[in-house]
């Protein structure tokens, strides 16, 4: 059997590659428990801001066809319940307990200051943080003002697909302090109705995740790898194990999935890992770092 | 390596009301021009545009019926609807109801009861002995008597304020149904109402050891398994399938359910 183990730094040793990436169930503690036991070697709460956002109106989100489109509004507890959350789920997961990667929102750079002070207080393995736009300056002072209230905490930039020259701008949180990049963000789009002659969801636009995601988020990750030399949580798309197998050789470190909860239910993490083993196993690879950006190589 | 999954739309499409039928005071039917395919116990969504969207129970797939009562402002809009106004509908979606048994003791609590005409007509055509338990606060509350007075089932009613039928709760004459069964695992209570209401179901049936299929109720938002909005914690009688860990403390009612089993 291939070496699954994936490290990702000094700190941070994962079982397996395989994440549960930011949105998906990270509101409850007991959802993050399911993801834990079901095969996650990592879980990632939704994006938590400094105060209580209650979320959009239905439809919130569709299965469109050839991937999802959702639009929850950042639905969240706030920060001090997160924290809450958050010990509340190793608490809960007691002997499945894996890793922890707190999400976080902010505005700008004070505002993510005083949310990565507070969310440290859960003592999450890695804070990893969305930002409100990708202009390279702000992405560096942003990325500073974070690490330096993470102290020891590793932390994680997360970019968007909608972010041009995304191998640079990454180039820049890595020289401010990141320790990984997150790679990528859905994207913004629109699904309408004909026949109502509306868009369908009740903020208008959302963003779309799921298959049709996953070739913009290779070509970022590759993008990327060629620029920084911190590893790569990469995902968008990936629903199998071939797809994991794609994003790593693209040059990601772990892999993030979300909607293959939809298509395949929690059973997705162990189902895309068997596959992602048969493929090593018939490709002859021994371990991650075999494949880890081999389109490069 | 097999695609793990179809690329098939499954976006919201367009029904034309048919009939409209009313059952009480704040419910009423609507009979659509148009079928889909779907088990009882299975939800749809159904979007009016610039509104909202909103889960209800299929009460009937051939045509597509749907038994609505106006609590909210989708469902309120709903009910002004009239032969030959569109609606946007998408699934069906969940785990349905399952033929079980040779007797079926089907529970409906207020508009609970929706999903419980199409399940009697499904299970009946299987051959199944079925009973019928409606139960409400009032008479005014209850729904799809009639409907079920026309069927081949023995119906029981019970309001708490004694308006209609037995007065007190459904859970009553349920009991000494289930004492007068002759084989208590050829028999299967399905259940759908207000998550109290279940509790108690549960509770009675593992007391008999008679299996059941109860439908769970929540507030949904994506629908699709992803927001974890409709999580719920399970009866401690109910057994976490092995394929399924941690589903127990956090059952998703959109994915998992919103039927539960336990034999």
């Amino acid at each position: 059997m291939p070496d699954f183990s994936c490290r990702l730094s000094d700190q941070i040793h994962l079982k397996t590659p395989i994440i549960l990436a930011s949105g998906i169930s990270g509101n409850s503690d007991s959802l993050l428990v399911r993801a834990a036991k079901s095969g996650a070697a990592a879980v990632t709460t939704k994006s938590c801001t400094l105060k209580y956002r209650p979320g959009t109106d239905n439809p919130a989100s569709s299965d469109w066809g050839c991937g999802l489109i959702t639009n929850l509004g950042l639905t969240n507890p706030g920060v001090d319940s997160m924290v809450y959350l958050i010990n509340a789920y190793r608490q809960k997961a007691a002997e499945s307990v894996v890793p922890v990667i707190a999400n976080i929102y902010a505005d700008n750079p004070d505002e993510f200051a005083e949310l990565t002070t507070k969310i440290k207080l859960a003592q999450p393995d890695i804070i990893e943080f969305v930002l409100p736009e990708y202009d390279p300056g702000l992405v560096a002072e942003i990325t500073a003002a974070v690490r330096v209230n993470a102290g020891l905490i590793p932390i994680s930039v997360k970019l968007s697909a909608i972010c041009s020259h995304i191998g640079k701008v990454a180039r820049k949180a890595q020289d401010a302090g990141a320790d990984f990049i997150t790679a990528v963000n859905p994207v913004p789009g629109m699904v309408i109705d004909a026949y109502a002659a509306k868009p369908f969801l009740s903020q208008g636009s959302g963003w779309i995740s799921g298959p049709s995601l996953k070739p913009i988020a290779l070509k970022c990750i590759s993008d990327i790898y060629k620029e920084v030399s911190i590893p790569i949580i990469g995902m968008g798309g990936v629903s199998s194990g071939l797809d994991m197998a794609e994003m790593i050789l693209a040059g990601a470190s772990a892999v993030g999935i979300g909607s293959a909860l939809y298509y395949r239910g929690y059973e997705a993490f162990t189902k895309i890992l068997v596959e992602f083993e048969e493929f090593m196993n018939s490709e002859g690879y021994n371990n991650l770092s075999e494949i880890c950006g081999k389109i490069w190589r | 390596m097999e695609k793990p999954f179809s690329m098939e739309e499954k976006k919201s499409r367009v029904f034309t009301v048919d009939k409209v039928r009313i059952e009480n005071d704040t419910t009423h039917s609507l009979i659509m021009k148009e079928p889909m395919a779907s088990e009882p116990g299975q939800f749809i969504l159904i979007w009016i545009p610039g509104l909202g969207e909103k889960p209800f129970s299929v009460a009937g797939s051939n045509p597509l019926m749907i038994t609505i009562a106006d609590v909210g402002k989708v469902s309120g809009q709903i009910d002004r609807y009239q032969p030959g106004d569109r609606l946007w509908i998408r699934g069906p979606f969940g785990q349905g109801y399952q033929s079980y048994g040779k007797d079926a003791l089907l529970v409906g609590g207020g508009y609970g009861a929706s999903p419980l005409l199409y399940l009697a007509e499904t299970l009946i055509k299987k051959g199944i002995n079925v009973h019928v338990f409606l139960g409400a606060r009032s008479a005014n509350l209850l729904i799809l008597v009639d409907e079920f007075e026309k069927m081949p089932v023995k119906l029981h009613i019970t309001t708490n304020d004694g308006t209609r039928g037995i007065q007190g709760f459904v859970t009553v004459p349920l009991e000494e149904t289930i004492q007068q069964l002759s084989d208590v695992q050829e028999a299967c209570v399905y259940a759908c109402g207000p998550k109290k209401m279940l509790y108690g179901i549960d509770a009675l049936c593992e007391r008999y050891g008679i299996p059941r299929q109860l439908s769970w109720e929540a507030i949904m938002r994506c629908g699709m398994g992803l927001c974890g909005n409709c999580k719920i914690e399970m009866p401690d009688t109910w057994e976490e399938p092995v394929n399924k860990p941690g589903s127990k403390k956090a059952w998703l009612v959109c994915k998992d359910g919103p039927t539960s089993f336990t034999k």
